[in-house]
């Protein structure tokens, strides 16, 4: 398996975009959520990786990737990606975005159609008036949460991002998450960019433009991204396929590791 | 649901309405929404252009930043407009 990693600096002399590249095959490029890092994505990479080229890489601001200012925007994100994909010389890739990577993955697509084979978007909506929101408990806790020390946010986000199944069953997979998730460092005022850019996003009239085959991936339990967004981005996207997992909350990953090999083969059926 | 959310929503509607229906004469409200989209699409590409065609820094830096100052005021703009016109 070849590996690499790299650092792409925007034209404004100080954006400043972090890379890693695992694998070889077709390019698949993955797309992170809220306040994590590429290196979020390591169980996905590790199912991925075999049979792809597997890239991540960190958002601006967060990880070792920096930014010019802390102002946001889902199109700037996408922008970001593209111009990794030009650093590396892709014209085409398989795209995966999770969360607020969703809707960074729907403004590529919308954007850059033609750099875009195929797209899965997990746990993810496409905002705008008909979005499904959060309980007000939740939306209160992500506001709360970016003043919490580093390690007592991430164990109190568990009742949020994981479903009542995984929290009962798969202890040690939540820990190896937490500890991992530790291991970055956490920046408060990226994610508070990245909060805005979230509640900024609105493509859910044009995600009917998307020609890509596209899955929409979601937990039926997720309480940070109610499921109708899901059933919602999939009656938009005219080619899109839907996968429920019934038990499974936000980080569906954790919870399902059978998902990335789903996802593998739907990649596979899109070349 | 507040009261205050209830109040919000129905200017939000309200709006929406007034809006979509004085856009009718330019092509309708999704029209002039993606035409403005291009606009700031367009508007921010010859920046970029131009940034990468002048070697001289800080004057590269500068242009760039513009472009992308450009681009993200833009995707407010029109971020608000979809939510309010409902394009």
């Amino acid at each position: 398996m070849s590996s690499g990693s790299g650092i792409v600096n925007r034209l404004d002399g100080r954006t400043r975009l972090y890379w890693e590249s695992s694998g070889s095959g077709d390019p698949v490029l993955l797309v992170h959520g809220l306040g994590l890092s590429g290196g979020a994505w390591w169980r996905t990479v590790d199912a991925l990786a075999g049979a792809m080229r597997v890239i991540t890489f960190d958002h601006r601001g967060i990880g070792q990737s920096e930014s010019l200012t802390y102002a946001y925007t889902t199109e700037a994100m996408a922008d970001d990606a593209v111009s990794i994909l030009d650093e590396l010389a892709i014209d085409r890739v398989h795209l995966y975005g999770f969360s607020l990577g969703g809707m960074v993955a729907q403004q590529i697509a919308l954007r850059h159609p033609t750099r875009v084979q195929s797209l899965v978007l997990g746990a993810t909506h496409s905002g705008g008036r008909r979005a499904a929101f959060p309980e007000s408990d939740v939306v209160a806790f992500f506001q709360r949460r970016a003043t919490m020390p580093s390690e007592e946010a991430a164990w109190a986000s568990v009742p949020y991002n994981y479903g009542p199944r995984s929290r009962a069953e798969q202890v040690d997979r939540i820990a190896e998450d937490i500890e991992r998730r530790l291991a970055n460092p956490f920046n408060e005022r990226a994610y508070r960019a990245q909060l805005l850019a979230a509640s900024l996003h609105n493509c859910y009239r044009r995600l009917e433009r998307i020609r890509a085959p596209t899955l929409v991936v979601h937990g039926a339990r997720d309480r940070i991204i109610p499921v109708a967004n899901a059933r919602m981005t999939a009656e938009q996207v005219s080619r899109a396929q839907l996968k429920i997992l019934e038990d499974a909350g936000h980080l569906y990953p954790t919870e399902e590791p059978a998902v990335d090999e789903a996802i593998g083969e739907f990649f596979a059926a899109h070349r | 649901m507040t009261f205050m959310d209830e109040v919000l929503g129905c200017a939000v509607e309200a709006a929406g309405r007034v809006g979509r229906a004085a856009l009718i004469p330019w092509g309708g409200a999704e029209a002039c929404v993606d035409a403005y989209e291009m606009a700031i699409r367009a508007l921010t590409d010859a920046q970029l252009n131009v940034a990468r065609a002048v070697d001289v820094e800080p004057v590269r830096g500068v242009l760039a930043s513009c472009a992308e100052m450009t681009r993200d005021i833009g995707a407010t703009h029109l971020s608000s407009v979809r939510w309010i016109l409902d394009v």
